[in-house]
């Protein structure tokens, strides 16, 4: 059964896989187990904030090195603590803001008459709500000028991507 | 009644929040690897969790720091529970022996 371990996220099995492999390895085989874990897996996937703090090896006396705490806090395992209110304001931000730059994009499609420079950039509402919405999510606790330079720099290089496309497009 | 933050965090841990008391029951009186776990667990409760709710369980608890993990025994890894989690586990049981309270006393009188 701990075939089953592979459905975890890479991240999620570095950390917990050895022991979850062998609690699995000590209890019997069985449909609920097998549902279980099934489940736990998909968990995983829907909740990564949950390993992603790096977690430090502890020495013999319990003790964390300094040097991983620090990791902790500066590395790709920061981890908000991100409330029901911050996922509820981060869905209505992108779902308005999809809404609101979607309507956008299609009066300026209907004035260009498809313009190519335009229609390259269909996706950028939805990418945009998203970036957005990531105040309350990834970027929460982060200071405002970070959140800004974060997201502005993100909506900036897809600009030049999409407009890249656009100009591609006109060429051909 | 008025919840407290560290109340309410096992309140947004949505279906492992009863897993992860029992968990805290269970690390209260000493450290203990998963398996170790499932079977204290089951002696109290009655209640045999399965892998992926324990390791579901586990991981809420060690990201908000109730637990933390100790030296590896080979596969194995034992938790014990924090100061926080502590103080977490007594919130809760304060809180649940309040509302069974009131529940035998109107049992009584109705």
């Amino acid at each position: 059964m701990t075939v089953l371990l592979k459905l975890y996220p890479p991240s999620w099995r570095r950390r917990y896989g050895e022991e979850l492999g062998a609690l699995i390895d000590a209890q019997p085989v069985s449909i609920g187990n097998t549902i279980d874990v099934i489940s736990g897996a998909i968990d995983a996937w829907i909740h990564p904030q949950l390993i992603a703090i790096i977690q430090p090896a502890t020495t013999a006396k319990g003790e964390k090195p300094m040097s991983a705490e620090n990791l902790r806090f500066r590395c790709a395992g920061y981890q908000p603590h991100i409330t029901r209110t911050d996922q509820r304001k981060s869905a209505a931000t992108m779902l308005i803001a999809t809404v609101v730059l979607s309507l956008g994009w299609m009066w300026l499609h209907v004035r260009t008459h498809g313009a190519p420079y335009v229609d390259a950039f269909s996706l950028m509402p939805f990418l945009a709500g998203w970036l957005l919405s990531m105040r309350y999510t990834y970027l929460k606790e982060r200071s405002g000028p970070a959140q800004a330079i974060f997201m502005a720099g993100s909506i900036g290089i897809l600009t030049l991507l999409f407009g890249l496309a656009g100009w591609i497009t006109s060429r051909i | 009644m008025k919840k407290t933050d560290i109340d309410r965090e096992l309140d947004e841990f949505g279906r492992f929040s009863e897993p992860a008391l029992l968990i805290l029951i269970s690390l209260v009186e000493g450290p203990k690897h998963g398996y170790a776990m499932t079977e204290d667990i089951a002696g109290i409760a009655d209640l045999r969790l399965g892998p992926g709710t324990l390791y579901g369980a586990i991981a809420r608890l060690e990201s908000r720091g109730l637990i933390e993990p100790m030296s590896a025994e080979d596969r194995r890894n034992p938790y014990r529970i924090t100061a926080l989690g502590e103080q977490a586990l007594r919130i809760r049981l304060t809180a649940i022996l309040n509302v069974a309270r009131i529940g035998q006393r109107r049992l009584a009188t109705a």
